[in-house]
């Protein structure tokens, strides 16, 4: 069962009306049941199980952590009390049998805290290598042997990994991390902690959302929902933005598909224009497919009453490769940066290599150096957590690295650059250029996400070197498998999906100002944002339905392919 | 020492981490309002407060901070 398929739409209206049909004490049963439903169906059973065990080990293991923080001095935080030996009462008595001397007993709770927070971590880390990176060393020599021009073959081990283990991993350690950390308590209740573990709209491809944003939402559920609150606030923003997703997958990211999969089926018959062109279409295709989801999902949520974090925020307006992943996958961003990458930079060693940074190239280059590595480690990681092949490393990792290395560097340059020349940052011309630089840059990352093998991404970009202008005659564009009228249709797709975009962007722009009524767009639907008067929403709404049955590509003898990111 | 005297040391930490004379805090001020105020230089700057009022922030602290003005209240805490 995929979110596009029928299935799951019978399974979403069965639920909706239940959920509204029963008293508002079970709706929290309601989607509990939904979430068992969709995991047993889209997973099996096998998913259920593996996701049963992480949801319990991270369940026990809070409860422990809390117990063992419990007497801890006032106000000092778990953190704090752990690094100074927390005197915890429960602590004592879990050791006062063994006949420990006192010195042991102030030490043992933070001892104690330590292990119980790293054995769940590690139960957690091991699922994670054994079902998505046992064939990693394998495909990494292979990836070697490629390059070199050598043989290596090998047979890869094949164990089918449950249904969204990367993303409900993380938001696991997240919360481990959060109620270690002592930011968070720890869930008393097995249902609510179950419910966010397996939630149905976060379990496949994310957003990869903290237990503190859910958990309220849930216990206020039972709320009563005026009749006016439903039908505009929760029915028409709902599927309004639900029906964008659907706009965006079906009308566009697989209209989208055709030309890639065309162009990439087949590198080597096709020259420059092609690959080039295949390359742009997969950025778009990329991001349809996964914002696409996204706002469906977030859009199911409102259905429900329920807001899940923003994982997209208008990526292509972005004017550097940082900023655009501050844009993408922002919640996926955001994990590696609170428990990886701070956690990095605050460590003895890190302090001690910014401190000789300094003292060597000066303060403003040599507080740099602890950032560049944990940027290495940090994007290493984070193209391996995307599976364990090079073409993830370096597409969704490296490349980017190097970027954003790079512009740390050169800053010293670009400051000049700017004093010299005159131009002011501001300038819109400049900020085109500038977007579209990073729009290439991301794309030629995406070339390698793409690619079967580091080899194949380096034959398409010697190809693109190659004069072929084939793309720009009639019998080459048709060629590619798209009917004239089809590619009129995603041409007018993508002018709207700029359009809804810049309008989004626009209200991102008035929320940053911070006055009253930012404060009013931050509150505001992705409907309302879009379409602020009630009766252009309407209508806004009605031409999303109209598109996706007419022009979206599903049905009898068409299956819409997989959501891109399902398979992390 | 008092809130205002936090903010003032708190004004030239942040004027000689960002290079900026022209840096003004307030309890609202947040990284949107400071150029170059970004996840790569959040931890270089909450190193430079806590070396200028001798504090130490949990990892915590340094992840949930939401404004300058949490910031100066956590500092208030710990002096």
């Amino acid at each position: 069962m995929t979110y596009t398929s029928y299935g799951f739409a019978l399974l979403l209206a069965c639920g909706l009306l239940l959920y509204y049909i029963l008293p508002g004490t079970c709706r929290k049963a309601v989607l509990f049941c939904i979430s068992l439903l969709f995991l047993l169906l889209a997973g099996g059973v096998q998913s259920l199980f593996f996701l049963t065990l992480s949801a319990g080990v991270s369940f026990s293991a809070a409860l422990l952590l809390e117990k063992c923080a419990q007497g801890r001095p006032n106000g000092a935080n778990a953190e704090e009390s752990s690094k100074a030996g927390c005197r915890s009462s429960a602590g004592t008595k879990m050791h006062a049998g063994a006949g420990d001397t006192g010195a042991v007993h102030t030490a043992s709770p933070k001892r104690s805290r330590k292990l119980i927070y790293g054995a769940a971590v590690l139960i957690q880390l091991s699922m994670l290598i054994v079902f998505k990176y046992l064939n990693f060393p394998a495909y990494t020599r292979l990836a070697l042997s490629e390059l070199s021009g050598g043989t290596y073959e090998f047979e890869a081990v094949s164990i089918l990994a449950p249904l969204g283990i990367s993303f409900y991993a993380l938001m696991q350690l997240s919360y481990l991390t959060e109620v270690y950390r002592g930011s968070e308590k720890a869930s008393r209740s097995v249902f609510d902690y179950g419910l966010y573990s397996g939630f149905f709209l976060h379990i496949v491809q994310g957003p990869i959302d903290r237990f503190a944003k859910l958990s309220g939402q849930f216990s206020a559920l039972s709320e009563r929902v005026s009749f006016q609150k439903l039908f505009t606030e929760r029915f028409l923003n709902g599927f309004t933005r639900l029906f964008w997703g659907l706009f965006k997958k079906l009308v566009l990211s697989e209209r989208l598909a055709v030309f890639v999969n065309t162009i990439y089926g087949d590198t080597e018959m096709y020259g420059g224009s092609f690959l080039v062109f295949a390359a742009v279409c997969y950025a778009l295709q990329l991001y349809t497919d996964f914002s696409g989801c996204m706002d469906m999902l977030l859009g199911i949520g409102e259905l429900f009453g329920i807001r899940l974090s923003e994982n997209f925020k208008q990526p292509f307006f972005s004017r550097s490769d940082a900023e655009f992943w501050r844009r993408w996958h922002i919640t996926l961003g955001n994990w590696f940066k609170d428990y990886l990458m701070y956690p990095l930079l605050r460590t003895r060693a890190f302090t001690a290599l910014g401190k000789w940074g300094r003292r060597t190239f000066g303060k403003r280059q040599g507080k740099k150096i602890p950032v560049c590595l944990s940027l290495l480690i940090v994007w290493f990681l984070l193209g391996l957590w995307h599976g364990g092949m090079w073409t993830f490393i370096i597409g969704s990792g490296l490349w980017h690295c190097a970027l954003m290395i790079s512009a740390q560097l050169f800053e010293p340059l670009t400051k000049r650059f700017y004093k010299v020349t005159g131009l002011s940052e501001e300038n819109r011309v400049w900020r085109g250029v500038q977007m579209l630089r990073t729009f290439l840059f991301v794309s030629i990352g995406f070339v390698f996400f793409r690619s079967d093998s580091l080899t194949m991404a380096f034959d398409i970009f010697y190809g693109m070197t190659r004069a072929d202008m084939g793309l720009f005659t009639d019998e080459g564009f048709l060629s590619l498998g798209m009917s004239v009228p089809d590619a009129a249709v995603l041409l007018l797709g993508l002018m709207l999906l700029f359009l809804v975009s810049r309008k989004l962007e626009k209200s991102e722009n008035v929320c940053s100002v911070g006055d009253a009524e930012a404060a009013v767009w931050e509150n505001a639907s992705f409907a309302e944002r879009v379409a602020p008067d009630e009766t252009v929403r309407l209508l806004f709404f009605s031409g999303l339905l109209l598109s996706v049955l007419i022009l979206g590509f599903y049905g009898q003898g068409y299956d819409a392919a997989d959501f891109i990111y399902s398979k992390f | 020492m008092n809130k205002e005297e936090i903010f003032e040391k708190l004004n030239e930490v942040f004027r000689e981490e960002f290079d900026d004379e022209t840096i003004v805090l307030s309890d609202a001020t947040t990284a949107k309002d400071i150029e170059g105020w970004d996840s790569l230089e959040h931890i270089d700057l909450i190193a430079a407060v806590e070396e200028a009022f001798s504090v130490r922030f949990t990892m915590a602290e340094v992840t949930h901070m939401k404004n300058v003005g949490e910031m100066a209240e956590l500092i208030a805490g710990k002096l």
